[in-house]
């Protein structure tokens, strides 16, 4: 079974020298309002680093704008057709289908998303990082939203960039 | 799939998903339910692949990759496509 080893850990310098690099890409790659969606794999092929290194680093970034999924089915992501939540629910995650066309809001959404900490990624959790806003998975910019994928902006969270976790730390 | 092919990538998902040496890796191999890989593991996988074959698997196909034998399709796939532009 999968288990951390030390290849994924980075150092504290490392992480900040790499949250540096990987928030120069993601504004190489959001629209105008600061907005992006992007997959694990694109950006650990424009990076050239382990995805896991990113995801630690993606979660400490601010969630200024989130963009889930309203109910079912998924969501292309065209301009600025993105979707935000109207309440801290925990997001449907029934298998997607083609979006039937219901009207997308834009909101601003800031942090104290609670449905977030539902992210069921082994290492999040392992991280302890979960509670904290992170962007969900596996989707492309210009591409389809899956119900409960997020938006985040490019702020970081200096609070957050706290001592890392001792299971990353080699 | 070529069984070079196959070779590689059971060694590849060893070493990226942590599979211990006395579980078989074979082509029906599920990542999630047989490895407890998650998604983030099956894209480092994927790009672990990509490293060792030089080249690239379109990521549409790669996140339906939930097999060993599915990513070993995928690889050979691109390697023929790889061939053709060369």
């Amino acid at each position: 079974m999968p288990t951390f080893n030390a290849s994924r850990r980075p150092s504290t310098a490392a992480h900040n020298a790499g949250a540096a690099v990987l928030l120069a890409y993601l504004r190489t790659i959001a629209d105008a309002h600061g907005r992006f969606v992007v997959s694990h794999l694109a950006i650990g092929r424009a990076l050239g680093e382990r995805v896991h290194t990113i995801e630690y680093r993606l979660s400490l970034l601010r969630a200024t704008r989130a963009v889930v999924g309203e109910g079912k089915g998924r969501a292309r992501i065209t301009g600025d057709e993105f979707v935000a939540p109207t309440d801290n629910s925990k997001p449907d995650r029934t298998p997607p289908s083609r979006h039937s066309g219901a009207r997308f809001r834009e909101a601003a959404v800031q942090t104290e998303l609670s449905w977030l900490s539902s992210c069921s990624y082994r290492n999040c959790r392992e991280l302890g990082i979960e509670p904290y806003p992170h962007i969900l998975h596996n989707r492309t910019l210009g591409g389809e939203a899956g119900v409960g994928d997020v938006v985040i902006s490019l702020a970081r969270i200096p609070s957050l960039e706290r001592p890392l976790p001792e299971i990353w730390r080699s | 799939m070529t069984r070079e092919t196959f070779a590689k990538v059971a060694a590849l998902v060893r070493v990226t998903l942590g599979v211990r040496p006395d579980v078989l890796v074979a082509e029906d191999s599920h990542f999630a339910d047989d490895f407890r890989a998650d998604e983030m593991d099956i894209a480092q996988l994927v790009l672990d692949v990509e490293r060792a074959f030089r080249v690239e698997i379109v990521e549409d196909i790669a996140e339906r990759c939930f097999t060993v034998g599915a990513l070993c399709e995928a690889v050979d796939q691109a390697l023929a496509r790889k061939a053709e532009a060369a």
